[in-house]
């Protein structure tokens, strides 16, 4: 199933074919603007939009403002969700940085690209939905986090821009990181990562582009290390941090959790999360701010998401992983007036990691290949109606050496399946609707065994379809 | 010096640390279901006081009342290792049939597996200093050397390894070369 250069050969025949469609796309593109936005000054940019993809680390679905959290700030992410589309139901279908972000990059689930832990190396074959822009004529970037096994530094077909991160295994720190810019290594003295990476973002969306661009911006933040800058040091000193009830400041260093890094107390830690999220939300702004004074923010996709969410306390956990809500849920909003109708619109609809390499193609009027497992959200886009998937399948492979057991899941809208490696732990299911905070265990109930029966058939059927 | 029995030699040090070490950790792990917030933190902090003490410096202890109990030193080594011994197999636990034999018997190098070893090896080496400074000062025993082979070797690879796993960043360091050996050995 994995996306190699054979398959791509076969998907560049398929794609002369496509070519007629692609016109096609080209031309319900040039009618978009119909739908009721502002023109664009920019003449390049008519049928391709520019696209900016914001990918964060560790950042869980309900840490901004526009979810309620209750005291951090994220103007600019908040934004972008009145702006665009705000997908509350957004989730990874593998809670762990590099397969996820291979996810995002593939359109494939993590079995199929075969990044399934952070040890196991990014195939060079692998094509990325940049590798399909490139051909179609875009101008592409990556900046930020590769943060995948393998070389240290890919062969990452399709990119013009490549600065990346290779000090630390790849997670780089929040102060000072080297940076490896077009393979040549800078010294960053003087840098927080978040600030420094936006500045290479800048820089190239100014930059004189006579094709539309796709900047891909992988932020280090918020990964554990958490740092803010200097400036926001004691943002949050003095606010009641609400952590769960189960709660404690000790969680990191016990139970296995040293195992995961980031031994702090979890108050300590949590307030520095907070603090880098508005680091990095202000960073985003500076992003949009450098569109808008491009004149091109409106013919840009603007696309906000993360690889994974975060434990912080509840269920007495930390770090991420297991397949409760807080660790594979994400933030995930588009702005893109031309291709939005409605916009500010929540979507409740399920959508996956795995989305976001066809919808992105899609909305650059490429066609989805065939290995791309995830499905475009253009639809639901431009449509508040479209229907979503009913099930998905979460899996999480033992990373070594954590003592995670092996995961698989079926998430419903309404409820959901757990089981674990050679049973190391009880199987779960839960009521979604009526116990989000996954707390009850129904699994042994009458109609839990009649349920979890149904979700253990529907498992196979969704494992069977990934590996196809 | 008197040389107890078994019990007060071996048994007793090694038990006292293990004991407190298994206690604290199933009251910190209860605490979680303390509903009032202030009471729930107090338990899980005086009891991580006590779960910390025991896995860390527990051999400073182990190996001070196993040395005036009249233990001798590979005695006082049983003693001062079995806590982290006991800590290891308690950790260990949760890995069996997560991965292969191999990778299993591989995270014995892990410094969060075997570092309790190393920590416990320099905890006993300085009370072997304080115990031997007391031996010979208050039980005016001429015979006692402050610093023996045996002694200094155990402070020694004790802190030289402890030094080691802290390195430039302690765990993330050491962690990075185990993950280059394993990628190396199981890829």
């Amino acid at each position: 199933m994995q996306n190699t250069k054979t398959d791509k050969k076969k998907n560049q025949i398929n794609r002369r074919e496509m070519l007629k469609k692609v016109g096609g796309a080209a031309l319900a593109g040039m009618m978009l603007p119909m739908m009721g936005n502002a023109a664009s000054n920019n003449p390049q940019t008519t049928s391709k939009p520019n696209i900016v993809f914001i990918l964060s680390d560790d950042h869980r679905w309900d840490a901004m403002s526009c979810m309620g959290h209750p005291f951090i700030k994220t103007p600019n992410m908040d934004r972008i969700a009145r702006e665009g589309v705000h997908f509350e139901n957004a989730f990874v279908t593998t809670s762990l940085c590099s397969p996820s972000r291979a996810s995002f990059l593939t359109g494939q689930y993590a079995n199929s690209h075969g990044v399934k832990n952070n040890l196991t190396p990014w195939d060079e074959s692998s094509v990325t939905f940049m590798e399909l822009l490139k051909e179609q004529g875009y101008d592409t970037a990556f900046i930020g986090k590769w943060h995948m096994p393998g070389k240290a530094l890919p062969n990452l077909r399709g990119v013009d821009h490549f600065v990346t991160i290779t000090h630390e295994g790849g997670q780089g720190v929040y102060f000072d990181c080297p940076l490896v810019v077009d393979g040549v290594k800078q010294e960053r003295k003087g840098k927080y990562i978040t600030e420094d990476l936006t500045d290479f973002a800048l820089d190239y969306i100014d930059r004189e582009h006579d094709n539309p661009f796709c900047l891909y911006l992988s932020h280090k933040a918020v990964h554990f290390g958490f740092l803010p800058p200097k400036e926001l040091n004691d943002l949050y000193s003095d606010v009641d941090l609400k952590l769960p009830k189960e709660a404690d400041y000790w969680i990191p260093y016990t139970n296995h959790h040293a195992f995961f890094g980031g031994l702090v107390p979890m108050n300590i830690s949590y307030r520095n999360y907070c603090e880098a999220v508005v680091a990095m939300d202000q960073q985003m702004g500076r992003v949009l701010d450098k569109l808008e004074e491009k004149n091109i923010l409106d013919d840009t996709v603007f696309v906000y998401i993360s690889d994974n969410g975060h434990f912080f306390g509840e269920h007495g956990l930390y770090d991420k992983r297991l397949a409760y809500e807080e660790s594979i849920r994400i933030p995930f909003m588009v702005r893109y007036p031309k291709g939005i109708k409605n916009p500010g619109r929540k979507e409740s609809n399920m959508v996956l990691n795995v989305d976001i390499a066809p919808t992105l193609l899609d909305l650059a009027g490429v066609s989805k290949p065939d290995y791309m497992q995830g499905e475009s959200l253009a639809p639901m886009l431009q449509d508040g109606n479209t229907k979503g998937r009913d099930s998905w399948l979460y899996e999480y492979f033992p990373d070594y050496p954590m003592p995670t057991p092996g995961i698989e899941s079926v998430r419903t809208q309404n409820y959901k399946y757990i089981q674990y490696q050679k049973d190391k732990r009880p199987k779960e299911l839960f009521d979604l609707r009526n116990d989000p905070r996954e707390k009850q265990n129904i699994i042994n109930t009458e109609a839990g065994k009649k349920l979890a029966a149904e979700l253990k058939t529907e498992l196979a059927r969704l494992k069977k379809e990934t590996r196809s | 010096m008197e040389k107890k029995s078994v019990f007060h030699r071996i048994f007793l040090p090694a038990a006292i640390v293990i004991l407190v070490m298994i206690f604290s950790k199933i009251i910190y792990n209860a605490s979680r279901s303390i509903d009032n917030w202030t009471l729930h933190q107090l338990v899980a902090t005086v009891s991580i006081v006590f779960l910390f003490l025991s896995h860390w410096i527990g051999p400073l202890f182990a190996n001070t009342i196993a040395y005036f109990n009249g233990a001798s030193f590979a005695e006082r080594i049983g003693v001062c290792m079995a806590a982290p011994v006991v800590k290891i197999a308690i950790n260990l636990w949760d890995f069996i049939g997560v991965y292969s034999f191999g990778e299993f018997l591989f995270l014995i190098f892990h410094s969060l597996i075997i570092g309790p070893v190393f920590i416990g090896l320099l905890c006993m080496g300085v009370s072997e200093i304080g115990c031997r400074l007391i031996h010979q000062r208050k039980i005016t025993d001429s015979g006692v050397r402050i610093l023996a082979l045996n002694n200094v070797a155990v402070l020694g690879i004790g802190f030289s390894m402890t030094a080691l796993m802290l390195y430039s960043g302690g765990h993330f360091y050491f962690h990075n070369i185990f993950s280059v050996v394993y990628t190396a050995i199981f890829s």
